[in-house]
């Protein structure tokens, strides 16, 4: 038994080559999908506006994704934890995504008054919405700015402070970013619970709902975990990282993914069991614009898949710990996310109001963004090491490879 | 104190270690020397260590998921039976067999049942409670609750010979080594 660390440098934990393939890959994937986008856009007016709903279900998905790693990262240096360790670079390229979700606001920007009624009717608001009805479109405009301020300046910060760890470190710096990730902690709930506010809860302004943000917030860090453990098991699949990535990293990831799943399940199941308990006019017409006319078979499949099975798999141990037998479970639980989001936002149209409802646009445009996403994240991801090697608990990583055989 | 080789009257060997992961070093290279019946002590779960002793795959949760569905099934049960049975009652209008009203309580008692039996499992796969061990004849084996790591390989294992197993573990270079009397 050996408790040297081997003598390695930064280039040994190079992020593996395939990753350029990947990146290019989910380029073509991303440019043909916003061309298609584009062109369904200009056919007519209603291809345009359900373009714009698909666009609004991706937009919400891969920033919720970007948002949800950001927050990990924090987590991770508020917690500790070899979990999140070998996660770092994945959650700091996936935070490194935030300017391009700043672009990529701006179809929703300039499509508002397809999307969003209020808009065009600021009167919608004036009976049940005071916070949108006294800030308005220049409020929910100052808003994105601040979110993306706010959002965009933690991951800077922490970023920069991430990189220093591939040279060795003063001691000391430990306590500052924890206290940075503890206040950036506070600032992500809030901001995020405000954002879904203005992004896809005003799509009905008449209708409010106070556990909202929790639920988008359980959301994104059950996406960023699932996300986790696929780039994970991808990078498994080439030294050194094979041998250094054990099965207790993925246990621990799996077990932080079913508690996810249950928290998204607590928090969806308390919004639905005060609402049906009030039974209020102004309040129930929201789950009946959502279970009525088709919608009930997804709200069904969402409490099926989106709970129910992944809690009964995640119970076994032998799954949680390869990352082989999570990995198809962690795309399936990311679609899931997406099939949520498509719940929450279509049924607030006219149209589709107790009317199912499912345009080719609402798959495109995921896949679209998703392109553009993946592509920027792998360009991001190749710019380091996948493993911080001056991190305070890397000893610790690299020696439990020297037990495991 | 004097023991006669291959004396039957003890109960094992033991041997002191520093820190988990020299524990968990001890015990592969007994599992490796052939060595089966044999416990690591400790002041915290190593999950090394358990797979070093070739842990075999402990039965607590499925005594934990049988308890969850008891648990969950009597908890539903019992408010159906009451609000749809025992005595009806018309509240807000609303169907008798509420239930989305019962998944609270049916969700409690299915944390409750779960959580009861774990404990209870486990202390009965264990054997507990056990208010005597051979173990606690060595006066050393108290720092297993403080600072301390025990391997201790058992006089009922096959290939147990107090002299060739005691030479064993002293070239794992523990702390000590005690002979465990029963």
């Amino acid at each position: 038994m050996s408790r040297e660390i081997p003598q390695i440098g930064p280039a040994d934990y190079a992020v593996p080559a395939a990753a350029a393939q990947w990146q290019k890959r989910w380029l073509i994937v991303g440019v043909v999908g916003a061309a298609l986008c584009v062109i369904g856009a200009v056919i007519s007016r209603d291809q345009l506006d359900q373009v714009l709903r698909g666009y609004l279900i991706a937009y919400i998905f891969w920033l919720g994704l970007s948002l949800g790693c950001l927050a990990l990262l924090m987590v991770q240096y508020l917690s500790g934890g070899l979990w999140g360790l070998v996660l770092r670079r994945v959650f700091e390229a996936a935070s490194k995504g935030l300017p391009l979700m700043f672009v990529l606001f701006l179809p929703i920007l300039f499509g508002r008054h397809h999307l969003y009624a209020w808009m065009n009717d600021p009167s919608l608001t004036a009976r049940n919405s005071w916070y949108l009805h006294t800030s308005g479109f220049g409020g929910w405009i100052a808003r994105w700015i601040l979110y993306f301020a706010i959002w965009g300046g933690l991951a800077l910060i922490l970023v920069r402070r991430g990189n220093t760890q591939d040279y060795p470190q003063p001691a000391g710096t430990w306590l500052r970013i924890q206290g940075i990730s503890g206040l950036g902690l506070v600032l992500y709930s809030l901001t995020v619970s405000f954002a879904v506010v203005d992004w896809i809860m005003s799509l009905d302004p008449h209708w409010g709902s106070t556990i909202y943000g929790l639920i988008f917030l359980a959301g994104q860090g059950l996406s960023a975990l699932a996300f986790g453990i696929v780039m994970l098991t991808l990078f498994t699949r080439y030294s050194p990282f094979r041998e250094i990535i054990k099965p207790m990293q993925f246990h621990d990831i799996g077990k932080l993914m079913l508690a996810f799943v249950m928290l998204f399940a607590y928090f969806s199941f308390s919004q639905w069991l005060i609402i049906w308990a009030g039974n209020l006019p102004e309040e129930i017409g929201w789950y009946l614009d959502r279970i009525r006319g088709g919608w009930g078979v997804v709200a069904l499949i969402i409490i099926l898949f989106h709970f129910a099975l992944p809690f009964a798999l995640l119970l076994s141990r032998e799954r949680k710990r390869a990352g082989s037998r999570l990995i198809g479970l962690a795309v399936f639980l990311m679609f899931m996310r997406v099939v949520d989001i498509y719940w929450y936002v279509v049924p607030n149209f006219a149209h589709e109001q107790g009317h199912f409802y499912l345009s080719i646009w609402y798959v495109v445009a995921p896949l679209a963004v998703g392109g553009l996403w993946l592509s920027f994240f792998f360009y991001n991801l190749r710019d380091r090491p996948l493993l911080p090697l001056y991190e305070p608990q890397i000893p610790s990583l690299l020696h439990q490879r020297s037990h495991g055989h | 104190m004097s023991h006669a080789p291959l004396s039957p009257a003890i109960y094992g060997i033991l041997a002191e270690f520093d820190s988990p992961t020299d524990l968990v070093y001890a015990t592969k290279a007994a599992y490796a020397a052939g060595y089966r019946k044999m416990d690591a002590y400790s002041p915290f779960p190593i999950e090394e260590a358990s797979e070093a002793l070739g842990f075999h795959k402990s039965r607590v949760p499925l005594i934990v998921l049988l308890g969850g569905l008891l648990g969950g099934l009597s908890g539903f049960g019992l408010q159906y039976w009451i609000n749809v049975i025992s005595y009806p009652l018309n509240i807000g209008g609303k169907p008798y067999n509420s239930w989305p009203a019962f998944i609270v309580p049916t969700f409690e008692m299915t944390i409750l049942f779960a959580g009861l039996a774990g404990v209870f499992g486990m202390f009965a796969l264990n054997g507990l409670p056990m208010p005597y061990h051979p173990l606690f004849n060595v006066d050393r084996f108290s720092a297993v609750t403080r600072d301390k790591f025990f391997l201790c390989v058992e006089a009922a294992d096959p290939k147990f010979d107090v002299v060739d197993t005691q030479r064993f573990m002293e070239s794992l270079k523990p702390l000590s080594i005690s002979e465990v009397p029963h």
